[in-house]
């Protein structure tokens, strides 16, 4: 159910975002990496989306989505909630999980290793 | 034979040749336009291309400016120089700032780098606040290096698409001979 509280815009634009994501059509980038917390970010020509996780423990993977301007100040937010109850912390955590798989290269790195190990492969180092 | 960079050729075309190449190529613009064009389409585009020009022009002087910053932030942080850093971190956030006057989204290339300073820009601030929330105590900044990095290669990467911009343009002017 969605709350009056969140702004629907934003959520359009998670779904948007996860769209474009899922076509291959938006160059996501790591930035920050910390061990309990990642962030990865995609810029327009005036704005930033950054998606960043935080681990809070007892498997409860928090996903923050902010809105940045042209300066890099941050004009928005949308967190996700454990037990999805306001209706978009499922795809906003799935935005997460597929920028995070295309800003890493996680699908290159993973098929090469496959490709490496069950050929014989030409390269018996791993591809990192 | 004294060795010049790139980037001094770069700089100088832009401050001592550009205004009478880009007057020059003005006159040049409507003289082949009036072939074809009525006179007030010619002026038109060729009004046209030397706003193009300019604006590349000014680009090519703001690129020595942003590689200095590019240069003083890598040399900040070997040095753990935090305020430095700090005191850079604006400054590229203001020059990069300055830098999209220059370009039009309209343009695929431009708009590219658009992307990367706007990328740039963000992880600058996301630095910065970085810093200010990791990195507590100035005479023993470890964390430096790491917080920076993501910093360091969006500011690398501007630099290095506006320099193939510039780079096109020193072609575009007549080239510049080796040694």
């Amino acid at each position: 159910m969605a709350d009056e509280n969140v702004d629907q815009r934003l959520v359009r634009i998670v779904k948007a975002l996860l769209k474009k994501t899922l076509a291959g059509q938006a160059d996501w980038e790591a930035t920050f990496s910390r061990s309990t917390a990642e962030q990865f970010d995609y810029s327009t020509v005036s704005a930033t989306i950054s998606l960043s996780s935080h681990d809070k423990g007892n498997d409860d993977l928090s996903i923050v989505m902010t809105i940045k301007n042209d300066a890099g100040v941050e004009l928005d937010r949308l967190e996700s909630d454990p037990w999805d109850s306001l209706g978009y912390s499922r795809i906003l955590r799935q935005l997460y999980t597929e920028a995070r798989r295309r800003a890493l290269d996680i699908d290159t790195t993973i098929n090469q290793l496959v490709n490496s190990l069950e050929n014989g492969g030409y390269d018996d180092e791993p591809p990192f | 034979m004294e060795e010049y960079s790139f980037y001094w050729w770069v700089d100088h075309i832009s401050k001592i040749a550009s205004i009478p190449l880009t007057l020059l190529g003005f006159g040049f613009t409507i003289w082949q336009l009036l072939k074809t064009k009525s006179a007030v389409q010619a002026a038109y585009e060729a009004t046209l291309a030397m706003r193009r020009q300019v604006r590349r022009t000014n680009l090519a002087t703001l690129l020595p400016q942003l590689t200095r910053i590019e240069d003083e932030i890598d040399r900040a942080v070997a040095n753990r120089s935090v305020e430095t850093v700090r005191s850079l971190i604006s400054d590229w956030r203001w020059q990069a700032g300055e830098t999209r006057i220059y370009l039009s989204a309209s343009n695929a290339q431009e708009k590219k780098i658009l992307r990367s300073i706007q990328a740039s820009i963000s992880v600058a601030a996301d630095t910065q606040r970085e810093i200010h929330r990791e990195i507590h105590d100035v005479d023993s900044p470890e964390l430096l290096v790491s917080v920076t990095d993501p910093l360091r290669k969006a500011v690398s990467r501007v630099t290095g698409e506006l320099g193939a911009v510039a780079a096109q343009q020193v072609l575009d002017s007549g080239g510049v001979s080796d040694g």
